[in-house]
């Protein structure tokens, strides 16, 4: 035999064995073993030659140095809209730099008003002579490691203050290595040996842990930077009471999911009746079986406590669950938002490093809520204001100037505001798992936007034409229309949603109405043209899915590092749809359950019980006709009732565990059943 | 075709409910009068191209490609979403396929990529899982019955002896590399089909024009386009030089000198012996072309054809037959396809139009069609290949509407829109045509086309520069009218597909689609295949005199061609087309509102582009952090 005959013959033996799961499971399990490193974030490196900072590139003008960053597209970006930065500051200016994420840029109101903005129109209110400059190097989706990078280039600028307003990024962007539906086979393989070390606690705190470090040398590196110019950083709070985390539970021992889900059920319906003894008792039944990873079970017990005025109460509720959301955005779809771990990391820093801190926990009242915050943490102009007057007069100290009694508010156009009401309420439509019904939240902030400036009814409207047309909403006439309006909606407004917005739709229409404009019936006209059924079939997959992102994540989300798949997967008991029109209607729905399930599953219409069907681990279709009875005017609900997983909770945590040790993707919890086709038509 | 006659016994069942109610009604599946349907999905995957079909009780009812709906060219995933169209197409549900064929056999890949990393890259064996494609299927598709696996090149073979209508056929498949097979020889016979003969890994014609496709500075897998249209400028001075890469051997044998090579054992494909060897440096992307470029691109070329001329006279010595057979990546390569029919053996030639990695499901599903029928799908040659999704009337009309953008509706008004196409055409406009069917392979051949007038001395810069936007030498082809075809190209057959090359013999100057030698790529277009296509050009040559039209695929470069009308309009802001034929529908670039383009790319972000490593949400949702 050659050598290379040899070789072969070798790789074909070796094929084999990789082609039996046993053999292949002992290579991964062989893979195990080889451990990884935290990883950390690097220390920048310095040039003496100019550098960017973050977009901003070095050129000369007229023999300076300045800075100059490309104009923004059509839809705008997630940068500050100052096109050049001298890298000399002004004479006798004091230049400030300032840094961080979303809620540091201003989301929804920019660019028409900025935390950066409000900062230097306080700074300056109370003097003239020797001004202060704020440089507004805040990004969305600002990192970690980029934030270092922005922070190291931006002393080319020779600033005398540096502020951070970082934190709520954290829990999402920083440890995607430390997800379920990680990518890397390493990263999953990590993720199921600390789930057989310490349960679910395991990865979860191997998250933390890994988030803390490097936020910890992040901070290092800024103080390292910073040398002897001040820092101050901004703690952040967040919204405690408009915003919920909904999320499904883990795998739990025994039935554990079934009579979780029940208990949560028992807690909306308590919740819905105001009986807020018995829906505390059911969240903490919840808690009891989900030992305190799952947030949604802290959400009902904040809520019941604040429902029955124990403040205090509900907000050691509601800060658990903010904590235990590691778990969903490890596994499920969160929100970013600060926690107590990185409140205690910014405070430890800044104790260690000397930073002055400006702390927004209590800032905002016991229980922070739309008030102050547009959505999850995002502050209203009314709490941009406020914020930035607590990190004005730190500055000021820092300064040793004075400053007016009280700040001036900041000049914002009643149109600019209403724009960010309504992005409020399209962002909260779609990332909000509210427990419950989110339709008022929505509704509250559709009717804020017409008060402070009716004339956004029109582009309410054109923006639900949009959504309805049968192409991206950006090729449409009715966007064209609100690009031009003084409304323009932009990257921060949901502009890439692709799906039908019930909730928003019905927001728009009932605010339009309740507020007295006669566009409302223009919205309900548009519906029944767009997207209303005849006789030949509609696929309502996943178009008008009712909540598409928190009934059928991570399936229906465009991740190109997750393969997807031919079907829709539900992780939740109940799954519904919207039909659009009063006619009768006959649907055709191709199904299955899973974890070799079997068992009823119930449709009902607008609440009422429609039908029952057998189901298995096996496709099947069904028909069902909607009898016109059963419809409203215009929107419907069709709604899914799954039975409950047949498999025992060890049995799918060991199959979640095993799949991950194997290096593929996998559930971390139950999966109640599968649509590969739902399709409707008129019944005439 | 046998039909099985179910009394009563069906997979599945259907059931009709009424609210409120408990009557069920059981009707039968989809087993409509009592005939039984054998629905087969062929699939091909996880290396390039990846493409669906369905055979559908032996009729091909659907193809696509994935690049087409995800827009990720040549994207290799799992083909999700060409799936969901062929169900959709065929009426069916994922409970109704009988069986999957996979076009390959993922144990000796493995083994094969085990062969050539453990050379280099022991870090590769991590993600090494040849249990992959079966476990995608059932995952990600959700299908549960039996899977079929074919060899690569078997599935490369069936795709083109059993869609050609021959009843024998001698059989050459070259590509890159299958399982082990780079080159098979092979002889089909009814529903019978041979592979004899093969050449092994590393030893590969498909790698010998890659690496050389990569030494001029394009990309494999993609340049190679490139360097067959660059040829004709060029002379073949390095063919000796070629020779020493390749060197025949007796029989159906050649084999590369490994040491001009690096693909088995580095990051690229040629080494530096090579550069040594042709006394240049390989040239860099986007680097100026200059004659020795065209003469190695020219030289390859010509060693390709020549070793295949070769091969394809041993073959049929092997298998006297009069007809020929040709699938693989190499069998898209139409001079070399000239060649062998002019100059070879054999009298009839069929290549398959998706001859390259994507046309593997359709000779997977066909084999397994065999398997489970005993015989072959069908006697009858693959008559066209409009089998991608289309658009109805109603829906097209509300997306132009929706758009808000100035349109003229030629509905029922099908000869005033061809007269309206061709006044643009006739002063040199250049026109999206979005028509019908989605066309399965490379080629667009009426229905997803960018047209224009081949009598313009202008149009090829125009079209290279303005429109396609890529290097100024590509040539472009005509779409020409069957009947017309003798008068204008040394062509004594049909040629549908655009698969051949051939002279141009016209009396009429044709610079929009002659190439610097002389040569074209017709496609002969037939009013009973093609009825609306024909009709056009058929009215060009009213006014014109010439029946023929340039067609180039509807696309702009490093963009898959145009699936849906959507696609169309991305394409017809960034392209600049002048008009847009979608359907009935007409719209004019002038009436663009002036940002139209602007905002349109400024929604498209590159796609790939995402990842959750990266941002826990994709930029496709939108961002909120």
């Amino acid at each position: 035999m050659t050598r290379t005959n040899a070789r072969r013959k070798l790789c074909e033996e070796l094929a084999a064995s990789l082609a039996t799961g046993q053999g292949l499971r002992q290579l991964r399990l062989s893979q195990i073993l080889e451990q990884g490193q935290l990883e950390g974030i690097k220390a920048p490196e310095r040039s003496q030659e100019p550098q960017p900072i973050s977009i901003w590139r070095p050129e000369k003008k007229e023999g300076n140095l300045v800075f100059v960053r490309p104009e923004p597209g059509p839809f705008g970006d997630h940068y500050a809209t100052r096109r050049v930065i001298q890298a000399i500051p002004g004479s006798g200016s004091k230049r400030i730099c300032f840094f961080g994420e979303s809620v540091a840029a201003g989301y929804l109101y920019a660019p028409h008003l900025t935390p950066a903005a409000v900062l230097e129109h306080q700074l300056n209110s109370g003097q003239t002579a020797a001004p202060f400059e704020v440089v507004d190097l805040a990004r969305t989706n600002e990192t970690l490691s980029s934030l270092v990078e922005t922070v190291a280039a931006s002393l080319q600028l020779d600033p005398q203050m540096l502020v951070l307003f970082v934190g709520n990024n954290w829990n999402l962007l920083e440890t995607p290595q430390a997800s379920a539906y990680a990518p890397s086979l390493k990263a999953r393989q990590n993720y199921a040996l600390h789930l057989r070390e310490k349960g679910w606690e395991g990865p979860l705190e191997a998250a933390m842990k890994a988030c803390s470090k490097k936020a910890l040398d992040a901070l290092d590196h800024i103080a390292q930077l910073a040398g002897s110019i001040p820092v101050v950083v901004i703690v952040p709070e967040v919204n405690l009471v408009d915003w919920t985390s909904r999320q499904p539970a883990p795998w739990l021992p025994g039935i554990g999911n079934a009579l979780w889900y029940e208990l949560y059920q028992q807690a909306v319906g308590f919740l819905e009746k105001e009986e807020w003894d018995r829906a505390e008792q059911a969240g903490m039944d919840m808690l009891s079986l989900d030992d305190g990873i799952c947030p949604t079970s802290f959400s009902i017990i904040g809520e019941a406590r604040k429902g029955s005025g124990r403040e205090a109460l509900a907000e050691q509720a509601f800060r658990a669950e903010v904590d235990s959301a590691a778990y969903a955005s490890n596994c499920f779809l969160d929100a970013p938002r600060a926690n107590t771990m990185v409140r205690r990391t910014l405070h430890f820093a800044s104790g260690m490093h000397g930073f002055h801190t400006v702390d927004l926990k209590g800032v905002f009242g016991v229980l922070p809520d739309r008030e102050w915050f547009v959505d999850y943490c995002h502050l209203t102009a009314k709490g941009i204001e406020k914020a930035m007057a607590l990190t004005a007069r730190e500055i000021l100290d820092q300064f040793e100037v004075d400053g007016p009694a009280v700040f001036p508010d900041y000049p914002l156009a009643p149109e600019a505001e209403a724009l960010a009401m309504f992005g409020a309420a399209i962002h909260g439509a779609h990332r909000l798992l509210a427990i419950g019904s989110k339709r008022a939240l929505i509704r509250y902030w559709c009717e804020r936007a017409l008060e402070t400036s009716p004339a956004i009814a029109a582009v309410m409207v054109q923006f639900v034409q949009a959504r309805c047309a049968p192409c991206p909403a950006v090729m449409t006439g009715a966007q064209q229309f609100i690009n031009q309006s003084s409304y323009a909606l932009n990257l921060q407004h949901g502009w890439k949603y692709d799906y039908l917005d019930v909730e928003v739709i019905a927001a728009v229409e009932e605010s339009l109405t309740n507020k007295g404009f006669a566009e409302a019936d223009e919205v309900s006209v548009l519906l029944v043209e767009q997207l209303g059924f005849n006789r030949s079939w509609k696929e309502l997959a996943p178009y008008y899915l009712w909540e598409p992102l928190e009934q059928a994540f991570p399936e229906i989300m465009v991740l190109n590092d997750l393969p997807s798949r031919a079907f829709y997967r539900f992780p939740w008991p109940v799954t519904g749809f919207c039909l659009i029109g009063r006619d009768a209607l006959e649907l055709e729905i191709t199904l299955r359950l899973v974890h070799e399930n079997s068992g009823q599953t119930a449709f009902s219409v607008n609440g009422k019980f429609l039908a029952m069907v057998e189901t298995n681990a096996k496709w099947q279709t069904h028909r069902l006709v909607v009898p016109a009875y059963m419809m409203n005017q215009i929107l419907n609900e069709i709604t899914l009732h799954w039975p409950m997983p047949g498999i025992d909770g060890e049995t799918g945590m060991e199959r979640f565990t095993e799949r991950l040790e194997m290096g593929w993707d996998a559930d971390p919890h139950p999966i109640f059943g599968e649509i590969a086709t739902l399709k409707a038509r008129h019944l005439q | 075709m046998a039909h099985l006659i179910l009394g009563g016994i069906f997979q599945s069942l259907t059931s009709i409910h009424c609210g409120g109610h408990t009557n069920w009604v059981t009707l039968a599946r989809l087993k409509r009068g009592g005939v039984f349907e054998m629905n087969i999905i062929g699939i091909s995957a996880f290396y390039h191209d990846a493409a669906c079909c369905l055979l559908k009780n032996g009729k091909l009812v659907a193809a696509a490609s994935e690049e087409r709906f995800t827009r990720v060219k040549y994207d290799p995933r799992l083909p999700v979403n060409a799936f969901r169209y062929c169900l959709e197409k065929g009426g069916l549900t994922v409970a109704d396929i009988d069986a999957v064929a996979y076009y390959e056999n993922p144990v000796p890949k493995l083994a094969r990529q085990l062969w050539s990393g453990l050379n280099h890259s022991v870090g590769d064996l991590p993600q090494m899982d040849p249990g992959r494609p079966q476990a995608a299927i059932m995952e990600r598709l959700g299908y549960d019955g039996p899977i079929h696996f074919f060899d690569h090149h078997q599935s490369h073979g069936a795709s083109a002896f059993f869609y050609s209508g021959f009843q024998e056929s001698a059989l050459l498949v070259v590509d890159g590399v299958g399982e082990w097979a780079s080159t098979s020889y092979g002889f089909g016979q009814g529903s019978e089909l041979e592979l004899f003969h093969q050449v092994e890994f590393p030893h590969s014609l498909g790698l010998l024009y890659g690496t050389i496709t990569a030494f001029l500075g394009f990309r494999v897998n993609d340049g190679e386009y490139k360097v067959m249209g660059l040829a004709p400028y060029g002379k073949p001075v390095y063919g000796e030089k070629i020779r020493q890469l390749a060197i025949t051997e007796p029989g159906g044998d050649y084999r590369l000198d490994m040491k001009y090579f690096d693909f088995l054992t580095g990051p690229r494909m040629y080494s530096e012996a090579l550069c040594d060897l042709l006394g240049h440096p390989p040239r860099k992307e986007d680097g100026p072309l200059e004659s020795f470029h065209f003469d190695l691109a020219c030289s390859v070329q010509f060693v390709l054809e020549e070793i295949l001329l070769e091969k394809a006279h041993w073959l049929y010595s092997e298998k006297q037959t009069a007809h020929l057979c040709m699938a693989g990546g190499v069998a898209l390569n139409c001079v070399a396809n000239g060649r062998i029919l002019r100059e070879g053996p054999f009298k009839k030639l069929f290549v398959q139009p998706a001859a390259g990695d994507a046309g593997g499901c359709l000779g997977a599903a066909a084999l397994a069609h065999i398997k489970l029928n005993g015989e072959r799908h069908s006697k009858e040659a693959m008559g066209h290949v409009f089998l991608g999704p289309s658009w109805k009337a109603p829906e097209m009309d509300r997306l132009v509407k929706a758009t808000g953008l100035p349109f003229q509706d030629f509905s029922n008004r099908e000869s005033l829109l061809l007269e309206t196409v061709v006044d643009g055409l006739a002063e040199n406009k250049v026109v999206g045509w979005f028509h019908g069917a989605m066309e399965f392979g490379p080629r667009a051949l009426g229905a997803r086309s960018i047209l224009a007038n081949p009598l313009d001395p202008h149009i090829r810069d125009v079209l290279n520069a303005a429109v396609k936007k890529r290097e100024s030498f590509r040539p472009f082809a005509p779409s020409v009218l069957a009947s017309h075809a003798r008068d204008h190209f040394d062509l004594d057959h049909a040629s549908p597909f655009m698969l051949e090359i051939c002279q141009v013999t016209s009396e009429q100057k044709l610079p929009g689609i002659t190439h610097v030698n002389g040569s074209a790529r017709p496609q002969t277009v037939d009013p009973t295949r093609s009825p609306r296509y024909a009709a056009l050009i058929e009215t060009f040559y009213q006014r014109t005199g010439c029946p023929m039209l340039v067609n180039t695929s509807f696309n702009v470069r490093g963009e898959p061609i145009v699936c849906s009308p959507i696609d169309a309009l991305f394409c017809f802001a960034q392209a600049e087309l002048d008009l847009l034929v979608l359907e009935d529908y007409l719209l004019d670039r002038k009436d663009l509102p002036p940002n139209w383009s602007q905002l349109l790319n400024a929604w498209r972000s590159p796609p790939g582009n995402s990842s959750r490593a990266r941002s826990a949400i994709s930029e496709n949702l939108y961002t909120f952090v």
